[in-house]
């Protein structure tokens, strides 16, 4: 576990300003969700926390050791990664993607085998894949895909687990069996999300991010307003408690030209 | 559920496993033996396999009859030269190949598509039109693989984004420089003379008949360290096949490890491209098929291509020299006519899958 605080990042890509001035904190062990529309810097913006787009300006630390001051392996040691759905063009096993967490922790020459055997077992039964190893990847189902890519990332042992947008293409349950298994981590976990249900529901705090900027910050039930979200998404919101998490639930509809009145607003 | 599940990798690889995997390894290395004694006992004076084996003892120093001096000749100076030619080219084609789809993340990879064989093209045209006296006095080979290096290295530049090559952005360049460097090459051979353009036609598809034993040992060399670097660092191009940025993730400098593999590719199909000239469609289709053998583990995949290569082009050496003989075909045209197919089979196969 380890604590994040990232502050006053901000990224160019082809000199447009993608992310500017964003901040981004979570304490050890908790998960702290990253929202915002398409095209709002989310995903930039987590490139910067795992090394693979160097911010303009801003820092990123990890306890107190800036990921950029870090060598590229040091840091790969402390974060992993769950991406948007990339199987890649070729027909690798899961047990072969699995074993991909270990390469921060082996030298060309230094194969360690029987302590990453383990470590990889552990890593599919801990996300219930020991059943997929030899299947091929491009085989599974997109729920099944996506645990064997935590699997991946938790075979790397990172202190930091970042997701880019992980239920993308999950059906209801592989999402809901995905945040469960998130929470219950002994890491910390960055995630961009979509859902704002779910980014309420397991959260622990979210950043809202709009153009690049930063919007809000601070836990779900204070920072998902339905002004925020009519300002941010464009659309109709309205919040009430889920009665089966006692959560705060967000049901959301086309922004009407002429706003209603909220009724039962808590 | 409503995944694709692509037929073609449905039950995975049939030699994946370690166990099958060195079964693999064991029969594609005696089929290397093989087709090589059938290279040099075919021709068009036939050689008794006992015969062979006689000459090779022979200059082994082993206690064998000294052969006779004719077929002595045939064997060791001409064919024995040749057939391991023709493995070394197939063996660094594939290898060549291999790499190339593994950074730009793309099927059609091969050397052609980052510039390499145009530019090696080039060279050798200008060299057998204008003769040595145009590029300093440089031999073709020389000359090929300067090409080869030049083409590269302006496909290389123009690839470049942010410090690493994005793979579309690659294959965009490499394309374009590729018809850049072929349209000098075609002009060439319209003002060449008839003999030059024959000369010209035989190098650009390729061709073994060179083979000599001063020309083994630098591709020798080049191949056998390439290789064995690249299996050392198999874990890593597992993890560049992966994507780009997870493979930032897992620590891997994404730019350096692009750099050192293009230039390995580079490096190794100069040396093959200036000995027997631009063979086509192997460096394309041989590591597909060690893919469908083994799957895209890179330790595997690069051993299996090795060998896979080093049947195939001795095998298309000995079409090449016996369809019509006593005339010899170019081996590119060979291996284009088995090569072609076998990629619209793979394209078939692998229809419905995930688009990509």
């Amino acid at each position: 576990m380890i604590r994040v605080a990232a502050g006053g990042v901000s990224v160019d890509i082809d000199g447009h300003r993608i992310v500017a001035d964003a901040a981004l904190a979570a304490e050890p062990g908790t998960l702290v969700g990253l929202i915002g529309p398409n095209g709002s810097g989310k995903s930039t913006l987590l490139r910067t926390v795992y090394r693979a787009l160097r911010p303009v300006a801003g820092r990123i630390l990890l306890d107190a050791e800036d990921v950029w001051s870090l060598s590229p392996r040091d840091s790969a040691r402390r974060t992993a990664v769950v991406l948007q759905d990339d199987t890649g063009e070729f027909a690798f096993s899961v047990r072969e993607v699995v074993e991909l967490g270990r390469v921060p922790h082996r030298g060309l020459l230094d194969h360690g085998r029987a302590a990453d055997a383990g470590i990889v077992e552990r890593a599919l039964a801990d996300t219930g894949v020991v059943h997929l190893a030899d299947r091929m990847v491009a085989t599974l189902s997109g729920g099944e895909r996506q645990r064997v890519f935590l699997a991946r990332a938790l075979a790397q042992e990172p202190r930091l687990l970042v997701l880019d947008e992980p239920t993308n293409h999950l059906d209801v349950r592989a999402q809901i069996e995905l945040l469960e298994m998130l929470s219950d981590l002994p890491v910390t976990v960055v995630a961009a999300l979509h859902d704002l249900n779910l980014a309420a529901a397991y959260c622990d705090r979210v950043h809202v991010l709009a153009d690049g900027q930063p919007v809000a910050e601070g836990p779900a039930d204070e920072v998902l307003t339905p002004e925020l979200i009519r300002a941010v998404y464009g659309v109709d919101a309205r919040c009430t408690t889920n009665p089966l998490t006692g959560r705060r639930a967000v049901h959301l509809a086309a922004l009407t030209p002429e706003p209603h009145v909220l009724e039962d607003h808590p | 559920m409503t995944t694709t599940r692509p037929s073609g990798v449905r039950h995975g690889p049939p030699f994946a496993p370690p166990g099958r995997f060195a079964v693999l390894v064991a029969g594609l290395s005696t089929a290397v033996v093989v087709v090589a004694l059938l290279g040099v006992s075919v021709g068009s004076v036939g050689v008794p396999v006992t015969t062979v084996w006689q000459v090779v003892g022979h200059h082994l120093g082993l206690p064998v009859t000294p052969p006779d001096p004719v077929l002595d000749q045939i064997v060791w100076t001409v064919r024995v030269p040749r057939v391991l030619l023709g493995i070394v080219v197939g063996a660094g084609l594939a290898v060549g190949g291999a790499v190339i789809q593994t950074v730009v993340r793309n099927p059609l990879g091969d050397p052609y598509l980052i510039g390499i064989v145009p530019g090696a093209g080039l060279g050798a045209v200008v060299v057998i039109v204008l003769g040595s006296a145009a590029v300093g006095g440089l031999g073709l080979s020389a000359a090929a693989f300067l090409g080869a290096w030049a083409a590269f290295g302006v496909t290389f530049l123009l690839g470049r984004r942010h410090g690493a090559w994005p793979p579309v952005r690659l294959v965009l360049a490499g394309v374009a420089v590729g018809y850049l460097v072929s349209s000098a090459t075609y002009y060439l051979q319209t003002v060449a003379a008839p003999n030059q353009v024959q000369r010209v036609l035989f190098w650009t598809l390729g061709s073994l008949s060179g083979a000599a034993w001063e020309q083994l040992a630098l591709p020798v060399v080049v191949i056998a360290l390439g290789t064995g670097w690249l299996v050392l660092n198999g874990r890593r191009l597992n993890a560049l096949a992966a994507g780009t940025d997870l493979a930032a993730s897992l620590g891997i400098t994404v730019g350096r490890l692009q750099l050192q593999l293009m230039a390995l590719s580079a490096l190794v199909t100069g040396c093959i491209v200036a000995v027997a000239g631009g063979i086509g469609f192997a460096g394309l289709v041989v590591p597909h098929l060690a893919r469908l053998l083994v799957g895209a583990e890179h330790r595997r995949m690069l051993l299996t291509s090795v060998l896979v290569g080093a049947v195939f082009l001795p095998l298309a050496d000995l079409a090449a020299r016996t369809l019509r003989a006593p005339a010899e075909l170019p081996i590119g045209v060979v291996t284009a006519a088995v090569g072609a197919p076998f990629f619209l089979w793979l394209l078939r196969r692998t229809d419905g899958g995930r688009a990509s």
